[in-house]
């Protein structure tokens, strides 16, 4: 097997940029906790009686006041910002080639060198070109956020060292989730990377509903997962090996499809189950909405766009390799789930009047929809499902973004509910404007970017499915319509409430909205590109 | 400067319509009327997408219809009392949905078709909303919103379905297809019901006179006159030229559900007390008589249908403007507070009576025409019962539109110490542009009717000339 020559330094010339980012995000966090641990020691009275040596006089003349350790703050932040760009432009500079307009190229693609002894993160860590442009997307999404948000922390009192951090470590690991390869390995990202989330559920301690929400999400991850768990331990009972390309050579060239045994099933039966939880299919969805309410706005866009998509980035792969194979025994169940999902998300948004209650029905029917064409088993519906997926992700962010910073001056809360919204054409032309462009492109109404996507989806599953499927389909997206309607009722159809007075909005969120809004107007025209990025990512998974 | 650039803009969709109106009053003239396949194409090439419009002898009268009335609603917004910003809004709502009707009568593509039906959905749902102060127009609009997006999801499943079929998303192409598989009945269904939720047929009407009350007066023009073809236009395209056995096999359940919504609009009229509510149900019982026309099978029938379908795209239109003036002077849309308007305004009550005379279907109106042949056509099918229930809608159609012009004009007068004026030059110019084409089409309906009456024997008997 060892034809060519290659040393670990040149394989790990890959991950470079991972081990990077964890080497400087711990510096980062030392620099933090040194800073938050001076500041709370020079404040507090015990310390300054007991020690008057000259180590607190030098910093108790920067710290006296809270304004300075903002400031610093502040200058964390920034400097936060400028790593998560960096690195941005790292992957984007060293991964792509833009003098001969080809997007990738890697030096070593690992799937080749897989079967040499190359030492252990070969088989835990696999980068390919897919991987690689996800990442990407992700940071790329991240960087608008908190370019966004800063203003939007400090009103709502969080700027803090710990979220920063919180933000920072969640980021690492969807680095590494997108990564990794190894059945054990994704378990035990997964599991930190819902703890992070379920940190950011709990950080808005006044809310009554965070807690309890928290709790609920605590409980429930962890029910989920200890059934995955176990099917990923019968995995390993059964075939000795975690890798998913391992094993897909054995179920898949290797011909013991007729020896399979009856455990197998409930391996991938149980395994699903996990994924299923996490991407709110129909029985596991009821906790997604209570999660969605309780966060503040910022930590509902990093759960629904961020941590949405690298999760179904990474069921996508693993379906593609394990669940796929002799799963016609699964394929019904699925296929019943999927269909759930759907009608119960078209109803349940039809009596919904909380946004953000709203946005996560609308997440849990596309990822039934996603899961529908993922059925099909087939090299374009995959791409579509891809397709789709970046369609939606672009837009739902957008729209979420343009809401995170309204904030009603009187009730003294920021929005949730869409009757605040009453009458706020008269009051914000401009941006009531840019709100309905992309609650259009979430919906997908024909000349938007998703109405390309959606029209592909259904053309795939006409083709893989009995038609009177797609009809039941068509009639519950008529359910996720009526929260466009309402939303645009409420905005330019009704008179505004006596006492509701919306903050004025920052020229940045001005300025990058409009770009933005550009962007999505451009991303119509620009599809054929997108389809064949998604195609790109397909072939290259 | 704003007020100046707002009025320059208003302007500019004037002349924009006037352009396109004129010059399809010189290809009417050039147009050859032994040609029955398209006469004029037009590609447009749009980043990379070619987009195929042509004219035709079935879809000329449309798009000749959406110019004339999107121009006449532009000319009554002129003298509507609305702010300069409200005017600019209205102004460019009605522009907008011209562009995309336009998209609609003329392309080649039936993707495109489908695109433009959809969009048309939301100016006309903020058209509705936008104007009026009474809370009941959120639920107009939402109905009107809602009907037509099941219906157009319904147009969506199978206009993929036949791209799948035949693989491109022309029209020529389609009409030449077979279908032969036992999922064409299913096909047929949704292409139907897609299309009869515009029209509106008997289960699906509800929404038309709720948006048709709470819409303003241009909107309920541009309603009666242009959006409700959209259904039989469809039918026109799809439904006759692809499914030749099916459609006279689902005959009767088409002729069953016209017949009910025919009895059914035209009884339901006599109790109304709005105004809009009348015209509203009149024009779902004279569409539907353009479906009876539709499914004779014959060319009369048919062409008795296409030209119903125009005439009554002008009366209703002339009824609603007439309305809409009234509603302008007195702010209400109610028969009981009117009466004795002649003394006023006789102007507008001799325009009124004409209009009322062609919605009866009196000879020599545009209407007559086109009730004639397809009284016709139906007579050759003989199905008895529908040449009956014709006649008793002609029947009802002069008792409710004779009471309501009674209950208007005559009488003495409520309101007479309000000194009120007749009518406007400009208001004048749009009644008599109107009144000069329902003369025209009912004195001298050769003009149209050797150029429908080849194109649909080209397209629908195979009759090559």
């Amino acid at each position: 097997m060892n034809k060519l020559n290659i040393t670990t330094f040149e394989l790990l010339f890959n991950y470079y940029s991972e081990i990077l980012l964890f080497f400087i995000l711990i510096i980062f966090f030392i620099y933090l906790c040194f800073i938050y641990f001076v500041y709370n020691k020079t404040n507090s009275n015990e310390f300054s009686n007991k020690f008057n040596n000259k180590f607190s006089n030098k910093f108790s003349n920067n710290f006296n006041n809270k304004k300075s350790y903002k400031n610093i703050l502040k200058l964390s932040y920034i400097l936060f910002l400028i790593i998560i760009i960096s690195f941005f432009l790292f992957d984007l500079l060293t991964y792509i080639d833009f003098s001969n307009n080809n997007i990738i190229i890697l030096q070593y693609n690992n799937k080749e060198y897989l079967y040499n002894n190359y030492g252990n993160l070969i088989n835990l860590f696999n980068k390919t070109e897919s991987d690689v442009l996800i990442k990407l997307f992700i940071n790329f999404l991240l960087i608008i956020l908190f370019v966004l948000s800063y203003d939007y922390l400090i009103n709502i009192k969080m700027f803090n060292y710990q979220y920063i951090l919180i933000i920072g470590f969640n980021l690492l690991i969807i680095n590494l989730l997108i990564i990794c390869v190894d059945l054990f390995l994704f378990f035990i990202l997964v599991e930190i990377q819902a703890f992070t989330f379920i940190i950011l559920t709990t950080i808005n301690f006044k809310n009554q509903f965070s807690s309890e929400s928290s709790l609920k999400y605590f409980i429930l991850n962890s029910i989920s997962s200890t059934i995955m768990l176990s099917g990923i331990i019968l995995f390993y009972g059964l075939y000795g090996i975690t890798n998913i390309y391992d094993l897909k050579y054995l179920l898949y060239y290797l011909n013991i499809s007729n020896n399979i045994l009856s455990l197998h099933y409930i391996a991938v039966f149980f395994t699903l189950i996990g994924f299923l939880f996490k991407l709110y299919i129909a029985p596991f969805h009821f906790w997604i909405s209570d999660i969605y309410n309780a966060n503040y706005m910022i930590n509902t866009v990093i759960i629904s766009t961020i941590g949405y998509i690298s999760l179904f980035y990474v069921f996508f792969k693993f379906y593609i390799y394990i669940f796929n194979i002799n799963n016609f025994e699964m394929y019904y169940v699925l296929l019943l789930l999927s269909l759930m999902t759907i009608v119960i998300s078209g109803v349940c948004v039809m009596f919904e009047s909380n946004i953000k209650k709203i946005m996560a029905y609308s997440s849990t029917f596309t990822s039934g929809l996603l899961l529908f064409n993922l059925l099909n088993n087939e090299y374009i519906s995959n791409i579509n499902v891809i397709f789709y997926l970046i369609n939606y992700i672009v837009n739902i962010f957008i729209f979420l973004i343009l809401i995170m910073p309204l904030y009603i001056n009187d009730k003294k809360t920021y929005l949730d509910n869409v009757e605040n919204l009453n009458g706020f054409y008269k009051k914000n032309p401009i941006y009531c404007i840019y709100i309905t462009i992309s609650l259009l492109g979430c919906v997908g109404i024909p000349g938007t970017s998703l109405f390309f996507s959606k029209l592909f989806i259904f053309l795939s599953s006409i083709d893989g499915f009995d038609i009177n499927f797609v009809y039941f389909i068509m009639l519950c997206t008529s359910g996720i319509f009526t929260y466009l309607l309402r939303i645009l009722i409420n905005m330019y159809f009704k008179k505004s409430n006596k006492f509701n007075s919306f903050r004025k909005i920052n020229n940045i969120n001005y300025f990058i909205c409009f770009f933005l809004i550009i962007l999505v107007c451009l991303f119509i025209f620009y599809q054929p590109y997108v389809y064949y990025l998604s195609e790109f990512i397909v072939s290259n998974i | 400067m704003i007020k100046n650039n707002l009025n320059n803009i208003n302007n500019i969709f004037v002349y924009i319509f006037f352009f396109v109106f004129i010059y399809l009053n010189i290809i009417w003239i050039l147009f050859d009327p032994l040609i029955g396949s398209y006469q004029y194409i037009y590609i447009l090439t749009f980043l990379n997408l070619k987009m195929y419009f042509g004219l035709d002898g079935i879809n000329f009268f449309f798009v000749y219809l959406t110019s004339l009335l999107i121009l006449l609603c532009l000319l009554f917004n002129m003298n509507n009392k609305y702010t300069v910003n409200e005017k600019y809004k209205h102004n460019l709502l009605i522009f907008s949905i011209g562009i995309l009707l336009l998209i609609v009568f003329t392309t080649m593509d039936f993707l495109i078709f489908y695109i433009s039906f959809e969009l048309i959905l939301i100016p006309f749902f903020i058209f509705i909303g936008i104007s009026g102060y009474k809370n009941r127009r959120i639920h107009a609009s939402y109905l009107f919103f809602f009907y037509t997006l099941l219906g157009s999801f319904l147009l969506l499943i199978s206009i993929l379905f036949l791209f799948l079929q035949i693989g491109n998303y022309n029209y020529e192409i389609l009409w030449n297809m077979e279908l032969l598989e036992n999922r064409n009945y299913v096909l047929w269904f949704s292409l139907f019901i897609a299309f009869a939720i515009k029209i509106p047929m008997f289960p699906f009407y509800i929404w038309l006179p709720e948006a048709h009350v709470e819409a303003p007066t241009t909107g309920s023009v541009l309603l009666a006159g242009l959006l409700l073809k959209l259904g039989s236009y469809g039918m026109l395209r799809f439904l006759l030229p692809i499914f030749v056995e099916l459609n006279y096999y689902f005959s009767n359940i088409v002729n069953t559900f016209a017949i009910i919504s025919i009895l059914f609009a035209s009884y339901s009229t006599l109790r109304q007390i709005d105004m809009k509510k009348i015209i509203a149900y009149s024009s779902i019982a004279h569409m539907n008589m353009c479906i009876l026309g539709l499914f004779t099978f014959n060319d009369i029938g048919v062409i008795g249908s296409v030209y119903l379908m125009i005439g009554h795209g002008i009366i209703a239109s002339g009824l609603f403007f007439i309305i809409g003036m009234l509603y302008n002077r007195f702010n209400t849309k109610l028969l009981y507070y009117y009466s004795g308007v002649i003394y006023y305004m006789p102007l507008l009550s001799f325009f009124f009576f004409i209009f009322i005379l062609g919605n009866i279907s009196l000879p020599s109106t545009s209407n007559f025409v086109g009730e004639l042949l397809i009284i016709k056509g139906v007579m050759y099918l003989d199905y008895n019962i529908n040449v009956i229930i014709i006649v008793i809608n002609i029947l009802f159609c002069t008792i409710y539109s004779m009471w309501l012009y009674n209950r208007i004009t005559f009488l003495l007068p409520k309101f007479y110490w309000i000194i009120i004026n007749d009518i406007n030059y400009t208001e004048f110019l749009i009644l008599l542009i109107l009144l000069f084409y329902v003369f025209f089409l009912g004195l001298f309906p050769n003009f149209i009717l050797s150029i429908l009456d080849t194109c649909i024997l080209y397209n629908y008997f195979y009759i090559l000339l």
